[in-house]
């Protein structure tokens, strides 16, 4: 018997006419998490989302919750609430008869739907409102509106297609910490779609990375940014460096890598043969410069100009030309780095030592990469 | 030259608007005043001979037969305000809901259009050879044995009136309907399904109250080329069936201006408050 909102997606393929928008995808959300979809847009995620909503019927596989499937059931049967991108507020109602829409089309009376609608308002402090037209809200009410209609169906399963991708910075920051509270309050699983790699990271127990149909990595979201499994991951994500490069020596516990563009690398050695291509990657944050405080050459060290530098409070992003094309970002203490501070245009060496390399899978195809964090 | 753009600058919203304001004047506002003046007028049996009397309106408001006409229209107008109504609301839900490709979509509305080719009058007389009572449809029915006598009512009777408006008339509740349907953001659908609305309840709590300014228009398109025509009643009816429209036409025709003239005034204040309720009811600012 399994927890009633588990959410099992076996062997989900979903095709609009030739085009392949979720390709075979597997993947277990336990009951009572939080989940989110990361990709970018095209990757499939928002399909998914509506597949399991019931908005769209997957053309093979199987969708269960809490152990039983619902393909087939209709969108409303499902124990599932959907809380759209646009909110999707009907704009002829007031912010209590939204909230008590569902009730309305359960038959409930009408002095006793709005009862309940206006508990329901009093949990996300919209109850003062209750009256307004949702064209006269601003974004955040519009929103904690659509959470209380969606709430008072009691889910089992929320889903959230980018709930806050319309909302500015500032509210988007306070939003996500509100949406987060409600789900650990309400103990519900929380299924959530979105492209912003920082709220995956800081919102999920699951990050589901996606890319063009199918999932890349799933795991929890220290798991997803520290260990990498591809180098789509590690640049979709941000905060690494990928490099490549062939085996050219081969030493007890190291190897050294010979990059397409010359350069040099020294990595652990774990059984590689001579001349295989291996992808690795390298923390933005273990890079330093040499000529600052921490001045030892770490093992490993590329020369290049500066191409930019941002002054981010606690710590310094630089970014140097490895070659005409190519670019190392490090992302440097800021005390580390105004003890000798570069300017753009400076040559300068990066440094950074090989217990640091972590070695993943080439991505395969093409890649889709928007965005970056840090 | 600064001056110049600065005073030109200061009265260019009213400059804008001189040559519509002009038009307006010129085309309604203009002959309307004409007919105000006219409604006071005088006519002797012959000749219409410049007054100021009240004995038209005292005419028009103690005749019997205005009121019997008013209701007549009102009849007619309300049968065929409910048949486009219902009618422009199945075309346009299909158009907007049912017809996925978009150029799909904009031929058939181009359809709709089709029988605004013709002329009004030409459309409305087209009907007569297919009501008549040796018309098509009545020689179907008889052929195939459904009728051995052949049905009087189609043809020269109120039926025929009210067929031929809504054939010519249902476009004008289309396109409002499509205008504003098309305009209902999809993920309310969704919205409510994911609500537990089923498609009845989807139809009457969203899409239905959504449509409101679309229905709103089309009604108010409706009744006023209803209530002002009065060729398909002279065409169609027979002489069965006695409008406003037709009785301002007939007293045209008899040469009483000033009598008319209080009737069509009379007539427009009807709908104008038509309207007025119309707009009162439902924000069709919404749809502009």
């Amino acid at each position: 018997m399994s927890e009633p909102g588990e959410v099992v997606i076996s062997n989900i393929t979903k095709a609009f006419g030739d085009n392949v928008a979720v390709e075979n995808i597997n993947l277990t959300i336990p009951d009572g998490s939080y989940c989110c979809l990361l990709g970018p847009s095209g990757c499939g995620k928002t399909t998914l989302l509506r597949m399991i909503a019931g908005h769209e019927v997957p053309t093979e596989g199987d969708i269960t919750i809490g152990g039983t499937s619902v393909i087939g059931v209709p969108t409303g049967q499902r124990g599932t609430s959907m809380m759209f991108q646009s909110y999707a507020l009907f704009p002829h109602l007031t912010v209590l008869d939204n909230v008590a829409f569902s009730l309305k089309m359960k038959n409930v009376g009408k002095e006793d739907r709005r009862q309940q609608a206006y508990e329901v308002l009093k949990k996300v402090q919209l109850e003062p409102l209750a009256t307004r037209m949702p064209a006269q809200l601003s974004g955040g009410q519009q929103q904690r509106v659509a959470l209380a209609r969606s709430l008072i169906t009691n889910p089992k399963v929320l889903l959230l297609d980018e709930p806050l991708s319309a909302l500015d910075e500032y509210l988007r920051l306070q939003m996500r910490a509100e949406v987060k509270r409600l789900q650990l309050d309400l103990g519900i699983t929380f299924i959530h779609v979105t492209h912003t790699q920082p709220e995956a990271l800081a919102l999920a127990d699951l990050v589901v990375v996606m890319d063009t149909g199918h999932i890349e990595q799933s795991g929890s979201a220290r798991e997803i940014y520290d260990i990498p499994r591809t180098t789509y991951v590690a640049e979709f994500m941000g905060g690494w460096n990928v490099l490549n490069g062939k085996v050219l020596i081969e030493e007890e516990s190291y190897a050294t890598l010979k990059s397409p563009h010359g350069e040099e690398f020294r990595v652990p050695n774990n059984g590689n043969k001579k001349g295989q291509d291996l992808s690795f990657g390298v923390r933005r944050d273990k890079i330093h410069l040499l000529g600052t405080e921490q001045q030892k050459d770490r093992g490993n060290s590329l020369n290049g100009k500066v191409h930019a530098i941002e002054y981010q409070g606690n710590w310094v992003k630089v970014t140097i030309d490895r070659t005409d094309t190519h670019q190392l970002v490090a992302v440097i203490e800021d005390k580390e780095y105004f003890t000798n501070p570069a300017n753009v245009g400076d040559q300068v060496t990066a440094t950074w030592s090989a217990e640091d390399v972590h070695f993943m899978e080439k991505a395969e195809g093409e890649q889709n990469l928007i965005g970056e964090t840090f | 030259m600064t001056q110049l753009t600065d005073r030109l600058q200061r009265y260019s919203t009213a400059l804008q608007m001189t040559p519509l304001g002009i038009a307006l004047l010129l085309f309604l506002i203009g002959p309307i005043i004409v007919i105000l003046i006219t409604s006071f007028y005088k006519f002797n049996g012959f000749l219409t001979i410049p007054d100021v009397t009240v004995k038209n309106y005292v005419k028009l408001f103690t005749s019997g037969l205005t009121l019997d006409n008013y209701l007549e229209t009102i009849r007619i107008a309300a049968i065929v305000w409910i048949v486009t109504a219902v009618l422009g609301f199945i075309i346009a839900y299909y158009l907007v809901f049912d017809v996925i490709s978009l150029r799909a979509k904009m031929l058939l509305f181009l359809l709709c259009v089709v029988p605004f080719w013709t002329s009004g009058v030409i459309r409305m007389i087209a009907w007569i050879p297919f009501l008549g009572k040796e018309g098509v449809i009545n020689r179907v029915f008889m052929s195939i044995g459904i009728k051995d006598e052949p049905l009087e009512f189609l043809l020269f009777s109120e039926f025929a009136v009210i067929l031929s408006y809504v054939h010519v008339f249902t476009l004008f509740m289309v396109a409002p309907l499509f205008n504003t349907m098309a305009r209902i953001d999809p993920s309310l659908i969704e919205a409510a399904r994911d609500n537990g609305a089923k498609g009845w309840q989807i139809l009457l709590h969203v899409i239905i109250p959504l449509c409101k300014p679309g229905i709103a228009i089309g009604t108010i398109f409706v009744l006023s080329l209803t209530l002002s025509d009065f060729t398909a009643v002279r065409l169609l009816s027979g002489a069965n069936v006695g409008t406003v429209a037709l009785s301002i036409s007939n007293q045209i025709g008899s040469y009483n201006f000033a009598y008319s003239s209080a009737n069509s005034l009379f007539l427009l204040i009807v709908l104008l408050l038509i309207v007025g309720g119309i707009m009162r009811l439902v924000d069709v600012r919404k749809q502009l």
